[in-house]
């Protein structure tokens, strides 16, 4: 899983004219263990698997399957029925895509901003990421990692203070 | 008289349903699945949405042809007395990623079945699942 948030952030994004980097990601990622949630720093995100009937994979939408969900800024839930997939590299988008949404970034395809209490909606920063984007939700063979969009989202809300909090607004519904 | 024929073609053609046909079973091979979680392409629908009736003993069933992402076997799933979910239809347009989860398969195999699909689709003989598709989410 740390292979493959790794992979999966660290991009090429943008090239001089004469080949050489422009603008680039190179990402690390620290997995530990810890014996109890209190031993979380606050500066690390608890990813906790639990059994499928957990109240964290519950949907009133009939014929839908959670596999994982990014509850808030801290803490990702991975339904325990999935976990094989994304251990053995079967499903390497996942984790990668909770990871995102914990930064603040949104589904490309359900990336809306809203005013005037709904009535009026733009696209988002990141709506028009690849087809192969990893925060899109179909399936995709080869998923691709971060635009420059999403990281200056990601970075943006990093510098408000808005990320790593379990209370407040969700990373994904900051502005 | 023009009019009259395009009205009448128009209400003809909205209520054109493929014949209904009956599937034997045991003419078909069960796939097995050996994941908890077997993910999907879907193909083909071939929605009846008939709820079936307690007093008689037809089973009706939708049908949907699919490509399995890891082996790339082509297999029906048939949904037995329930209607298909929204996602399932050929028109959704929303991104999906779908799977069959084997703790919806049904292990005991009903003699026949009335669905409404292509005898060409039979005659090919793929192997068959009795069960759910779900959409991933995360």
């Amino acid at each position: 899983m740390q292979k493959q948030i790794q992979d999966m952030f660290s991009q090429i994004i943008e090239k001089n004219s004469d080949g050489s980097l422009k603008y680039g990601i190179e990402a690390f990622a620290v997995i530990t263990t810890i014996n109890d949630k209190k031993d979380l720093g606050s500066n690390q995100t608890l990813i906790e698997i639990k059994d499928a009937t957990d109240n964290d994979f519950k949907t009133t939408t009939h014929g839908v399957s959670i596999v994982a969900k990014a509850k808030n800024g801290k803490e990702i839930s991975i339904n325990e029925s999935f976990a094989n997939d994304m251990i053995s590299n079967k499903n390497t988008k996942t984790m990668p895509h909770e990871a995102g949404h914990t930064a603040g970034l949104r589904h490309p395809y359900h990336d809306f901003n809203s005013y005037l209490l709904g009535l009026f909606t733009t696209h988002g920063e990141t709506a028009n990421s690849l087809a192969s984007n990893f925060m899109r939700q179909g399936a995709i063979n080869s998923p691709t990692g971060p635009t420059k969009a999403q990281m200056e989202r990601m970075y943006r809300i990093y510098k408000s203070g808005g990320l790593n909090k379990r209370t407040g607004t969700h990373p994904v519904d900051q502005k | 008289m023009s009019k009259i024929f395009i009205v009448i073609s128009i209400f003809l053609f909205s209520c054109y349903q493929k014949p209904l046909v009956l599937v034997k079973l045991s003419k078909l091979e069960m796939y097995e699945v050996n994941e908890r979680h077997t993910r999907v392409t879907l193909l083909k629908s071939f929605i009846l949405d008939i709820e079936c009736n307690k007093d008689d003993n037809t089973l009706y069933a939708n049908v949907f042809l699919c490509q399995t992402n890891v082996s790339s076997d082509t297999i029906l799933v048939f949904s037995i007395c329930k209607q298909a979910y929204e996602f399932l239809n050929s028109n959704y347009k929303d991104e999906k990623e779908l799977s069959i989860d084997s703790l919806t398969i049904v292990k005991s195999i009903p003699e026949l079945l009335k669905v409404s699909v292509d005898r060409s689709i039979l005659n090919k003989k793929y192997k068959f699942i009795i069960g759910d598709i779900t959409k991933l989410e995360y």
